[in-house]
């Protein structure tokens, strides 16, 4: 019956049921929020024992009257565990309802219906929640939503304040840990920065120390070089005067003790000249500036002035020099017939120096290898432990040797150093009391006849009445050395001659006259000769700036004779100089025909002097035929200007390139005019061009060869 | 190269003086019929005439800055002129230059010396 009831009334009821909150329990318990409120009023604690939680600090604003529940109530972090209790206030109905619930905040969804009045929450996150109760029928609708909000406040550690004073913290962090690092770097950077200070400086003292350590030496060894290109000049100039002068008293009348004793005077100035030549050839070459000549030359002939020169002092010692030549037909060779003759002089002279009684013989005979010289003595000999060491400058086996024999102990030094030049070494065999045998091979290259007629057609004794006539300046600042060239040149052609104590005074005449030749020393006080001669080339008008010009040079330096080539001169003559150099070095830049003396070789007569440019080739390949040469020669003269012309043009845009190219172009032409020194020229020229680096050189090289070209024209016109 | 007969030669090079002096001189040896061209690009065109020798000048570019220099001219010809003997003329000793024309197909190579005609001469 009454299940009946009801249901129809269930049935009759179409009104949801009402739902309300009636709890909220704390830990599962049921909290009299009315004495809470008393107690956190009272500022009592409130410990609920079980959660350990203690309640006095709870915060809410009021409680409701009817339900007995807190108004948004606020949990600190801790109180996380709270349950909502709910019911219908409709009793008849009850068994039959169902609720939903959610706590917005914490639930995704509505919670599935059930008859379950409470809704239990665990570890809730701080934050704010709104819980939803709803109820219907069994199959009705559901009714109005009941809710109720609270809160849990996060821990301090958790708030915003906390969050951003984490950030701040984090930050603050980094920033120090940054300035931290970057101090440390800094530091670090700085240590390294003074480390390396340190190490640089260190470096650079060390550097700076090399540096002027080799500074010192560089400049030590500028200072040898200088002091013996000075000493050279220093000594050869008095020298000039001495020998020049004694050269002109023995050329008039004497007395027989005056001959005698100008004789001796003569005699002397020559060993010293040697001697000065022996330690100038010794520098050249500890330099590296010693260069060997590569000309045909008669071995016979060599041989034979080497006898020549030896035997009045063989003769004064009563010894027997002799010469044994077996060269198997060979004689005339390519080398340094000049070297080679020092060297077999002073080691044959050292034999006859130290053989007291016997001989010295100098053998010449073919090897295997080359040709062997042998300089065999009957001497004293040279004890066993002593063989290597007389090469060495300036020793002598027994320095008591030195006294008796006499000498600076060079020669050996020097002769061992230009054998070895000359790709060979000495080799000696000695027995003490029977006498040294010194010998060396040395491999030449086949020579000619016929250019070493020609050549020795140019160095024999001239005619200097080939120099009548001639205008010449000589500027020396030296007195003597002006009477000695001024007195040597009248003794021997009808010249005019015109004296400069200076670069200065040879300008001031040159202005006022034409010369056909100056002679120019290089050293001179107020100006020195390379710029006088550089004055001249720039700045007087053709003839006068081309008037050729002769260094007087006592140095026999390569460097130096460089500087004048670089500085216009067109040659030089070495003091101290003989007559002979005087005339043929006029003759040869005025490219006068050099005649021989009455004596002197009749082959000479037919030879030409080295102009700047030789018709033999020409004439060879010509095979004399006149037209043929006449067509050459013309296609030279017709194409040489407009060389000039376009290396002009060239060097006014500096390109450099187009020269090496038009002078390239011309190396035929060189040779087929016999210019060898142009062709030379030309060469380096291309080679500067080529490179483009030296401008100044380029230019220098470029007015060399079209005064050469020039000049070439000039002959050639003839 | 074994000839005693004259023999057709060609000159290319734009050094007047040599290609005279070297025709004179060739000619002069033995009667040679020689023809002279300042340019490879003259050369070119009487190649039917079948040279039995050609001497070509390595550097071309004295007069004309773009002229094809030896190599290049030989290069050009060799092709045409299977049984053609070519000598290469220079004005420098230069081991590569040397090497490129003997590769390119000349069978020598002459420095301009002194001795440059007598050496040609001995050849042909």
């Amino acid at each position: 019956m009454t299940g009946s009831v009801n249901v129809e009334r269930l049935l009759e009821v179409k009104n949801p049921p009402h739902v309300s909150i009636t709890k909220l329990n704390i830990f599962q318990q049921e909290i009299d929020y009315r004495s809470l409120q008393d107690s956190i009023r009272k500022g009592r604690k409130w410990l609920l024992p079980e959660a350990n939680v203690n309640l006095g600090k709870l915060k809410f604003d009021s409680i409701q009257n009817f339900m007995l529940l807190p108004k948004n109530i606020v949990f600190p972090y801790n109180v996380n565990q709270v349950a909502m209790v709910y019911g219908t206030t409709d009793l008849n109905i009850q068994g039959n309802v169902l609720f939903s619930y959610q706590l917005l905040g914490y639930d995704k969804t509505w919670s599935v219906p059930s008859d379950e009045r409470i809704a239990n929450y665990r570890k809730l996150d701080p934050g704010e929640y709104t819980f939803q109760v709803k109820a219907r029928l069994i199959n009705g609708d559901f009714g109005k939503i009941s809710s109720y909000n609270f809160k849990i406040t996060p821990p301090w550690w958790q708030t915003w304040w906390a969050r951003t004073a984490y950030g701040l913290i984090v930050l603050i962090f980094i920033f120090v840990y940054n300035r931290w690092r970057v101090a440390s770097f800094t530091q670090r950077q700085e240590e390294l920065e003074t480390e390396i200070e340190v190490a640089t400086s260190e470096i650079r003292k060390q550097k700076d120390e090399a540096e002027s350590h080799r500074a010192k030496a560089e400049k030590s060894e500028q200072f040898k070089q200088q002091f013996l290109a000075n000493m050279s000049h220093e000594i050869r100039t008095p020298m000039n005067a001495v020998m020049g002068m004694t050269g002109l008293v023995l050329d008039t009348p004497l007395e027989i003790k005056q001959r005698f004793y100008m004789e001796g005077i003569k005699k002397s100035s020559d060993n010293l000249l040697h001697i000065i030549n022996d330690i100038l050839d010794l520098s050249k070459i500890e330099a590296g500036k010693m260069e060997l000549e590569h000309i045909d030359f008669s071995l016979n002939e060599l041989l034979e002035q080497v006898k020549q020169t030896l035997r009045q002092r063989s003769d004064e010692k009563g010894i027997e020099l002799i010469t044994m030549i077996n060269s198997g037909g060979i004689d005339i060779v390519m080398g340094d017939p000049a070297r080679l003759n020092q060297v077999l002089i002073n080691l044959a002279g050292n034999a006859i120096k130290f053989t007291e009684k016997g001989s010295v013989s100098i053998e010449v005979s073919k090897e295997y290898k080359g040709i062997r010289f042998a300089i065999v003595d009957t001497g004293i000999g040279i004890p066993a432990d002593k063989l290597q060491s007389v090469f060495e400058n300036f020793s002598q086996a027994n320095t008591s040797d030195t006294r008796k024999y006499g000498g600076t102990g060079l020669g050996l030094s020097i002769s061992r150093q230009l054998v070895e030049m000359m790709g060979s070494h000495i080799d000696i065999e000695s027995q003490e009391g029977s006498g040294t045998t010194f010998s060396f091979i040395v491999e030449f290259e086949n020579g000619s006849a016929e250019r070493l007629e020609q050549r020795l057609a140019l160095e024999q004794s001239v005619d200097g009445s080939i120099l009548d006539g001639l205008k010449i300046l000589i500027t020396d600042d030296n007195e003597y050395n002006r009477i000695v060239a001024r007195d040597t040149l009248k003794s021997k052609a009808k010249v005019k001659i015109f004296e400069a104590a200076n670069g200065q005074e040879a300008i001031d005449l040159v202005g006022k006259m034409p010369f056909d030749v100056i002679l120019m020393d290089v050293q001179m006080p107020m100006m020195n000769g390379f710029d006088a001669t550089r004055f001249i080339r720039a700045n007087f008008d053709s003839p006068v700036r081309d008037t050729p010009i002769i260094a007087l040079t006592a140095s026999v330096l390569r460097t130096d004779l460089d500087k004048c080539k670089a500085a216009g001169m067109d040659s030089y003559i070495p003091k101290p100089f003989n007559p002979q150099q005087l005339i043929t070095g006029i003759a040869q830049v005025l490219n006068i025909t050099l005649k021989a003396n009455k004596e002197a070789n009749p082959n000479v007569q037919k030879m030409k002097p080295p102009g700047v440019t030789d018709m033999a080739y020409l004439v060879k390949f010509c095979e004399g035929d006149k037209t043929r040469i006449m067509k050459y020669i013309s296609m030279f003269t017709s194409s040489a200007p407009g060389l000039i012309e376009i290396i002009n043009t060239a060097l006014l845009t500096n390109d450099f390139e187009e020269i090496a190219n038009q002078v390239h172009g011309f190396k035929t032409k060189w040779i087929m005019m016999g210019m060898t020194e142009t062709k030379d020229i030309a060469l380096k020229l291309e080679r500067l061009c080529r490179d483009g680096s030296e401008v100044e050189l380029i230019r220098e090289t470029v007015v060399n060869l079209k005064r050469k070209i020039e000049r070439a024209l000039g002959e050639l016109g003839e | 190269m074994e000839f005693s007969k004259p023999k057709k030669i060609f000159i290319v090079d734009d050094d007047e003086m040599m290609t005279e002096a070297l025709s004179d001189f060739l000619t002069r040896k033995v009667a040679h019929n020689i023809s002279v061209f300042s340019t490879g690009e003259d050369c070119l065109q009487h190649i039917s005439e079948n040279p039995d020798v050609v001497i070509l000048d390595y550097y071309m570019n004295t007069v004309k800055k773009d002229a094809a220099n030896g190599l290049e001219i030989l290069e050009a010809i060799r092709k045409y002129l299977p049984n053609t003997h070519f000598i290469m003329l220079s004005s420098q000793e230069s081991y590569g230059i040397a090497a490129q024309t003997i590769q390119k197909g000349a069978e020598y190579y002459v420095i301009k010396d002194d001795d440059a005609f007598q050496k040609i001469a001995d050849l042909i």
